[in-house]
């Protein structure tokens, strides 16, 4: 893997505002749900209290119970509604491209189930500030970690984990984590890219890193979800989903290998 | 004239007939009604002439006649259902943008609306 070099990222001079002092910069929350109005003012209530100099977006991704009808009544958060369920990542991608329009500074990812915890949100935030990372991620699996884990999915997360390692020369914990914040730059991109994966985790990552942008993970405490289903619950699913992302990451690789061969040459 | 005879070349005849209207009610593009179109072309024709598919067998150099046209029609077949996979996932894209675009200018329609009722 010697020739993937990293590139270096080309410096934008827009709206990002590196020449803004810390407390101008804007941060959008975006939280994406569907059908979670057992926990929507739970999660919301949370991120007011938490973090209220924040702007918060809401994404109802198609809901069919009633999380739009409690949504109708939110007031001071800004709300986008889907016409129908486009999935996570999509969902996701919504909010990316509302927050590069509007040129928020940077966007912190929020899940709507209850599993994230707001107050943990400032190691992200005061880590994306002080250094000149592009992603942050909230790891589960960093430092001290009690968070309780099958062991097919410690597998799985070890299978990436190294192999995040081996390409890239850098360790991330946990890819799979939704629990991240950007920067309008890499918002921007996510915002654009077409065929945007189903599920956004070790895949993109690499993708990212490989592009030359700068990753960082940092640990933090999350709950274990409230109510509702995760994304990968039986053995058949993971499998399924680690063959697919196992394949997403060849893919990635040998397109980055053909774009940095064809500029040496 | 057997019942084979008659029943295979008015089969072609009926898809090329059938695909014809579909197009003729504007039910079908005429672009993808191309292939359909030579589709009954050939199944009429073959029909008509079986010794075609001797003449292209021998060619080939596949012994068994019949073979050659399991062989081209799967892969025909093939053909046909990756190019489908491949419209439906920029449909899909497509409908994703569209879906995208339509809760971003909601968004921005509330605004105004709240900027009117503010100003009015």
């Amino acid at each position: 893997m010697i020739f993937l070099t990293k590139k270096p990222v080309h410096q934008f001079t827009n709206s990002t505002g590196h020449h803004k002092s810390e407390k101008e910069k804007r941060f959008l929350i975006i939280v994406p749900v569907y059908n979670e109005s057992g926990n929507l003012w739970f999660v919301i209530n949370e991120l007011k209290n938490e973090l209220p100099e924040y702007d918060i977006l809401v994404i109802n991704d198609g809901s069919t119970d009633d999380t739009s009808q409690k949504l109708s009544k939110s007031g001071d958060i800004r709300v986008l509604t889907l016409p129908f369920n486009v999935g996570y990542a999509l969902a996701l991608q919504t909010g990316f491209r509302y927050a590069v329009k509007k040129g928020y500074d940077f966007i912190l990812q929020f899940d709507g189930d209850g599993q994230h915890i707001a107050s943990e949100a400032h190691k992200l935030t005061d880590t994306i500030l002080s250094t000149d990372s592009d992603i942050v991620i909230g790891s589960r699996f960093m430092g001290a970690s009690d968070y309780p884990h099958s062991p097919v999915r410690q597998l799985g997360t070890g299978i990436f984990k190294s192999l995040i390692r081996f390409i890239c020369k850098q360790s991330i914990h946990d890819p799979t984590s939704g629990f991240q914040v950007i920067s309008n730059r890499v918002g921007r991109v996510y915002g654009e890219m077409p065929y945007f994966p189903q599920f956004p985790d070790a895949n993109l990552i690499v993708d990212m890193i490989l592009r030359g942008y700068k990753v960082k993970e940092v640990p933090v405490k999350m709950r274990i979800r409230r109510s509702g289903k995760g994304m990968h619950e039986n053995i058949f699913s993971s499998l399924h989903y680690m063959l697919l992302m196992l394949y997403n990451i060849l893919i990635i690789l040998v397109k980055h290998l053909l774009v940095t061969k064809g500029e040496s040459a | 004239m057997t019942l084979q005879n008659i029943l295979l070349p008015l089969f072609g005849i009926i898809v090329m007939v059938y695909v014809f209207l579909r197009v003729k009610r504007n039910q079908f593009s005429i672009e993808l009604s191309v292939f359909w179109m030579l589709v009954g072309f050939i199944i009429f024709i073959l029909s008509v002439f079986p010794k075609f598919l001797d003449i292209i067998s021998r060619w080939l150099g596949i012994y068994y006649p019949p073979s050659v046209l399991f062989l081209i029609s799967t892969m025909l077949l093939l053909f046909v259902i990756f190019r489908q996979e491949q419209m439906l996932s920029k449909l899909n894209e497509n409908l994703k943008n569209l879906a995208q675009s339509n809760a971003l200018l909601e968004d921005r329609i509330t605004t105004l609306e709240e900027k009117i009722h503010i100003t009015a």
